[in-house]
């Protein structure tokens, strides 16, 4: 049990000359691993090729079904991270990270023998729901520590972790492939030892970032750091619970914020490539996946630039420029299509793209500046359920709306036109919403119980 | 009154050259992954700069 207490809260305060710059590689180390989920679509051909190897047969699994694992393990990365918030802020980052390790590197190996022994549901309770839990505790594990550490600048430091979440997509891609390729076989798709291999390789990746992490000791403040005298309008010095900041307006303000960014980006994402090649005719499948990898290099590097920006011009300032350059550039889209300008649409999309990014780093640092650091974590989880929301609303949002356009007569290139325009609109709604934003009611301060 | 007893060893203060290897060792694990996820992406990447780049110049 000794063993078992390097993990406790305690033990990972900081001892004195500690440099707080440790703490982003911890928390990039688990970022960048579960990041890999963005790349999970290059499983989804092999998944389905299992029993026939180099074509499906019959009693290989359908397209259909391998889609319902990426779905399983978002919709479990927004429930576990809004259930074991508060268990995360009270067990400290170590504690969590080393869960998150296990469950991630755990759903690699359950998923393996589940394909090994040809039995799907074994995948999705693999990777679908232990891989999900995974996800969800490590987001969120390393934000509030991250907050504490860099109280002078909080929109850097959460977007520096959350930008490895892009590039985990940048590393899982390339990786899953080269692994199949290497234990590619005439009687194997080399699935399963592939995902052997990345369950243990991320479970090493992650452990390395729950052992280099360490909290600041309480009441420590960088060298220098003196907090503004001049307080800003909705950055309160008080604390509230994450009990108390879902009865707020303003946690279900910040929801839907986030919830708009994120389906108006999925909108352009999803259909980044067959858009491109639909609106220019000479754009090849090979170049239209450049632009893909194009936009997942925006998509990360927007998390870093974007959020530390919003340190300098407050948190509503830069959601105001999401919103309203963000559906400025949605509702130019379909010009620059009709223009011929490749590199107009390229350069819109891409800025879109960073602004995506930008709103998934932002929100922890808008969520600290409206309800304290206390248990910042913890309500970051609960507002997590606007991505699994959005990640279901968003694309079958474009689907049904691009087949519903087409099957009106509309052709294919202008049904993007209409979904564009529909998304600047959700962008617009979106900005109504950041506008709203206020600070809390004191009412919902938290009191500590101690007299006096 | 003596000093409160804690339930491990005090860890002793990390030192200069200390703290300067850990951030090299540290960002270095997690520094060569991104960046060579960075270069894949970039090489998928390049033939859509090239033909943006043989359009330009046409």
């Amino acid at each position: 049990m000794a063993l078992l207490s390097v993990l406790d809260r305690e033990r990972t305060i900081a001892p004195p000359g500690f440099s707080r710059w440790l703490v982003p590689p911890a928390a990039l180390a688990i970022h960048l691993a579960i990041g890999q989920v963005y790349a999970f679509s290059v499983f989804n051909n092999p998944l389905t090729q299992v029993i026939g190897i180099a074509k499906p047969v019959k009693g290989d699994w359908a397209a259909t079904d391998i889609t319902w694992i990426f779905s399983i393990a978002i919709v479990f990365l927004g429930l576990s991270a809004a259930v074991f918030g508060k268990w995360l802020e009270a067990a400290g980052p170590r504690k969590a990270m080393l869960a998150a390790a296990c469950c991630f590197g755990g759903g690699f190996l359950v998923s393996a023998l589940g394909v090994q022994l040809h039995q799907l549901f074994l995948v999705y309770l693999g990777y679908g729901v232990l891989g999900g839990i995974g996800l969800g505790l490590g987001y969120i594990s390393p934000v509030s520590t991250l907050i504490k550490w860099f109280p002078d600048r909080p929109g850097m430091a959460t977007g520096l972790a959350i930008m490895g979440f892009g590039g985990g997509a940048m590393i899982g891609g390339p990786l899953g492939v080269f692994l199949m390729e290497h234990f590619k076989s005439a009687t194997s798709t080399g699935i399963a030892q592939t995902w052997v291999v990345m369950g243990l390789g991320y479970f090493v990746f992650m452990l390395f970032g729950a052992i280099i992490v360490r909290l600041p000791p309480p009441g420590w403040k960088p060298a220098g750091y003196v907090p503004s005298a001049r307080p800003q309008k909705l950055v309160t010095s008080a604390q509230v619970t994450a009990d108390s900041a879902i009865k707020t307006p303003q946690f279900y303000l910040v929801w839907m914020v986030l919830f708009l960014n994120v389906t108006a980006g999925i909108a352009v994402l999803k259909q980044a490539s067959p858009m491109i090649q639909d609106m220019f005719a000479d754009v090849t499948p090979l170049e239209a996946g450049g632009f893909v990898g194009l936009l997942s290099i925006f998509n990360m590097a927007g998390r870093f630039l974007w959020s530390s920006l919003s340190d300098y011009i407050g948190r509503k300032s830069t959601y105001a420029i999401y919103f309203l350059l963000g559906a400025a550039l949605y509702a130019m889209v379909p010009a620059t299509g009709h223009m011929g300008s490749k590199v107009l649409f390229i350069a819109c999309c891409a800025v879109i793209l960073s602004m995506y990014g930008g709103g998934f780093a932002t929100v922890p640092a808008y969520l600290r500046d409206l309800f304290g650091t206390m248990q910042v974590g913890a309500i970051h989880g609960r507002l997590l359920t606007a991505w699994s929301a959005a990640g279901i609303a968003g694309p079958v949002l474009i689907t049904y709306i691009g087949q519903y356009l087409i099957d009106h007569g509309v052709s294919k290139s202008r049904s993007y036109d209409y979904t564009l325009y529909l998304m600047a609109v959700l962008l617009l709604v979106g900005a109504v919403c950041n506008f709203l934003i206020t600070p809390v009611n004191p009412r919902y301060h938290y009191k500590s119980e101690k007299p006096g | 009154m003596s000093a409160p007893q804690t339930a491990f060893p005090a860890r002793k203060p990390m030192t200069g050259p200390g703290v300067i290897v850990r951030l090299i060792i540290a960002w270095a694990f997690v520094g060569v992954p991104l960046a060579w996820g960075i270069y894949r992406t970039y090489l998928t990447a390049k033939p859509l700069f090239e033909s943006v780049q043989a359009k330009t110049k046409a």
